[in-house]
């Protein structure tokens, strides 16, 4: 595997894990976050509301205690009531009490203060003699200040008082709780991602890198390794369909292989009988071409020899040459049977049986030439007489010849039926092809020996003429017909065998 | 001195190659044979209806009329007249077919004419 590959999946696995997290872990901690930040407020409000409560029972106890201490014991007490009024009141950041005058009534002490803050509220208070409370910001703080009036024992308002509770302790303790929200869902959300993190590697990533691995694998044309299949849910059935998907597809390539062998092994056969019906062909072209003046040249010598006496020195120049030719035609003899064709065994054939034989290589060799190739040759056809090779070369000749002339893209037919020439009864064969046609100047060339259309080298310009010479020693006829423009139809017609 | 009897006879002599007719002629002439001679297949089958013929030498490959198929017509009209049949395009199962079809002798090309006229001689001494 190249470094690229191993890339490509690590990307996409953390891509696929990533998108799964957030998926699976952002909705949850969304809604926990505004739920918390919801509940915090409500929950601040409510606290707030209490301690000003607090706040309120407090200043109105203060108020009492005061008014009373001014009745009873005179100002000089006023500290010491206060004091006890607001002991164990530490959430009271200050205390003031001021008269009409606005000056204060009792000194400054660790609850009470006398500073001069904005006494607002204070002259509001005692202008309309009812008690206060607002909340004053100052920066990040808020205080919630209470004022009350201080009056007379007629009635009469003769000062305030002012209690100022800070908010601070309460911020704090909302601020905690905000912080342990947050600790536990940072922990939360941690612990299911590092969770999801290994569950989804555990049962989505290995199987599918093992998916993975097993396409390429297959791809490659690999070794048989069927996926394990360990689980029963949705990614098992996609191994099994896997494993199903790869024996078919492997059953496929060995039988495309064994067709591709047998198509092969079949055309190298028929090769090698066409070299061999060429080559006696020739052979026995240059034994008619040499051998007839061959004779004619010893013949006159042993005619010489014949009319002269014995004695004459002339006699042995003549059984030179009479020797010499004999060489020749021992050696013409000798290639003549090193390339004569086997000996044709004629016997009754079923044309379908011959026709099924090369149905593999014609079939191969139509998807080399993308060609279409329609075949019918029925089963129930009365026999012929005829050598099952060469018959067989006859078939394959014209075929190849139809391939040649309706590549690419074109279609091919090769039909059989039964057919009486001159009352004879027999088979014909008929190639038909949508290729450009045969000139008519060169339809009576095709059958001559050495005649080709092909570029040299590429035909021998045999193919043609060995058909009509077996089919001629069959007792049959081969015939072409054929317009430019409108394909070629070749009938090669054979006469049936006696009824077996 | 050889003192040799020797039956003469008629040969029709069937080849389109002139110089071939021509050597067989010379050959057969001088041992004393009568010589008719037919350039083709057709020439050849209206020859026979006029002429007496012994013994027929018969060239397998001519153009029209094939040796073969005169050799049949020979055989179908004159079963008794003796054919030998002569050829370049040989081989053990054109052997059989000319046999087949009635040739007494089959030879292959090239083949030494002394043997072929032995043979002619050997047919028409045998001859009833």
């Amino acid at each position: 595997m190249t470094l690229d590959h191993r890339r490509g999946i690590l990307a996409t696995a953390v891509g696929l894990r990533l998108r799964l997290i957030l998926v699976l872990l952002i909705p949850p901690i969304l809604v926990v976050g505004v739920y918390g930040v919801v509940r915090m407020r409500a929950e601040r409000a409510e606290l707030l509301a209490e301690d000003q409560r607090n706040a309120v029972a407090i200043a109105t106890a203060a108020q009492v205690a005061v008014e009373r201490a001014l009745r009873d014991a005179g100002p000089s007490e006023l500290a010491a009531v206060l004091a006890d009024a607001l002991k164990d009141n530490r959430q009271i950041s200050r205390v003031r009490l001021f008269d009409r005058d606005l000056r204060p009534m009792v000194p400054s002490t660790a609850q009470t203060t006398n500073d001069d803050g904005p006494t607002d509220a204070l002259r509001r208070v005692m202008q309309s003699g009812q008690a206060e409370g607002f909340t004053r910001r100052t920066g990040r703080e808020s205080t919630f200040v209470y004022g009350v009036p201080i009056r007379a024992t007629t009635g009469a308002v003769i000062g305030a008082m002012e209690i100022a509770h800070s908010t601070a302790a309460i911020d704090a303790r909302i601020r905690g709780a905000v912080w342990d929200i947050v600790f536990r869902l940072s922990v939360l959300m941690i612990s299911m991602t590092v969770l999801t993190g290994i569950v989804v590697q555990r049962q989505l990533l290995k199987p599918l890198f093992a998916l993975t691995q097993g396409i390429r694998n297959l791809g490659r044309g690999g070794p048989e390794a069927p996926l394990p299949i360990e689980r029963r849910d949705e990614l098992g059935r996609v191994a099994e369909a896997f494993n199903t998907m790869a024996s078919q597809l492997r059953t496929a390539r060995r039988e495309l292989v064994l067709e591709n062998e047998r198509a092969l092994e079949l055309e190298q056969q028929l090769r090698h009988s066409a070299t061999l019906a060429v080559a006696g062909r020739l052979a026995s072209g240059l034994a008619h071409e040499i051998g007839t003046p061959l004779n004619i040249v010893s013949g006159r010598a042993e005619f010489l020899l014949h009319n002269l006496p014995e004695g004459d020195e002339r006699r042995e120049e003549l059984q030179v040459i009479i020797g010499q030719i004999d060489r020749i035609s021992a050696m013409i003899r000798s290639l003549l049977d090193t390339v004569r064709p086997l000996k044709p065994t004629i016997e009754n054939i079923h044309v379908n049986t011959v026709v099924d034989r090369l149905l593999v290589l014609l079939m191969h060799t139509a998807r080399r030439y993308s060609v279409t190739l329609e075949v019918s040759v029925p089963a129930d056809l009365p026999t012929v007489r005829a050598d099952r090779n060469q018959l067989q070369q006859v078939v394959i000749n014209i075929v190849m010849n139809a391939f040649e002339a309706a590549r690419p893209a074109g279609r091919v037919s090769l039909r059989a039926e039964s057919a009486n020439r001159d009352s004879r009864a027999g088979v014909q064969l008929v190639v038909k092809d949508t290729g450009h046609g045969i000139p008519a100047a060169l339809t009576s060339k095709i059958f001559e020996p050495f005649f080709s259309t092909k570029p040299p080298g590429e035909g021998t310009g045999l193919g043609l003429p060995i058909c009509r010479d077996i089919v001629k020693t069959l007792d049959g006829s081969i015939s072409v017909d054929s317009a430019p423009g409108q394909g070629t139809i070749f009938t090669v017609w054979l006469p049936s065998g006696p009824v077996e | 001195m050889q003192i040799e009897r020797r039956t003469e006879g008629t040969v029709l002599v069937i080849d389109d190659d002139d110089a071939m007719r021509r050597v067989l002629r010379d050959f057969l002439q001088r041992d004393g044979h009568r010589v008719v001679e037919a350039a083709n297949g057709e020439a050849a089958v209206s020859m026979v209806e006029v002429e007496s013929i012994d013994v027929v030498i018969l060239d397998k490959e001519m153009p029209g009329m094939n040796g073969m198929d005169v050799l049949s017509f020979l055989h179908r009209r004159f079963p008794s007249t003796p054919v030998i049949l002569i050829t370049a395009f040989g081989g053990p199962h054109v052997a059989e077919e000319s046999f087949r079809r009635g040739a007494v002798e089959y030879i292959e090309k090239p083949f030494r004419l002394s043997n072929v006229v032995d043979r002619v001689q050997k047919l028409i001494d045998d001859a009833p």
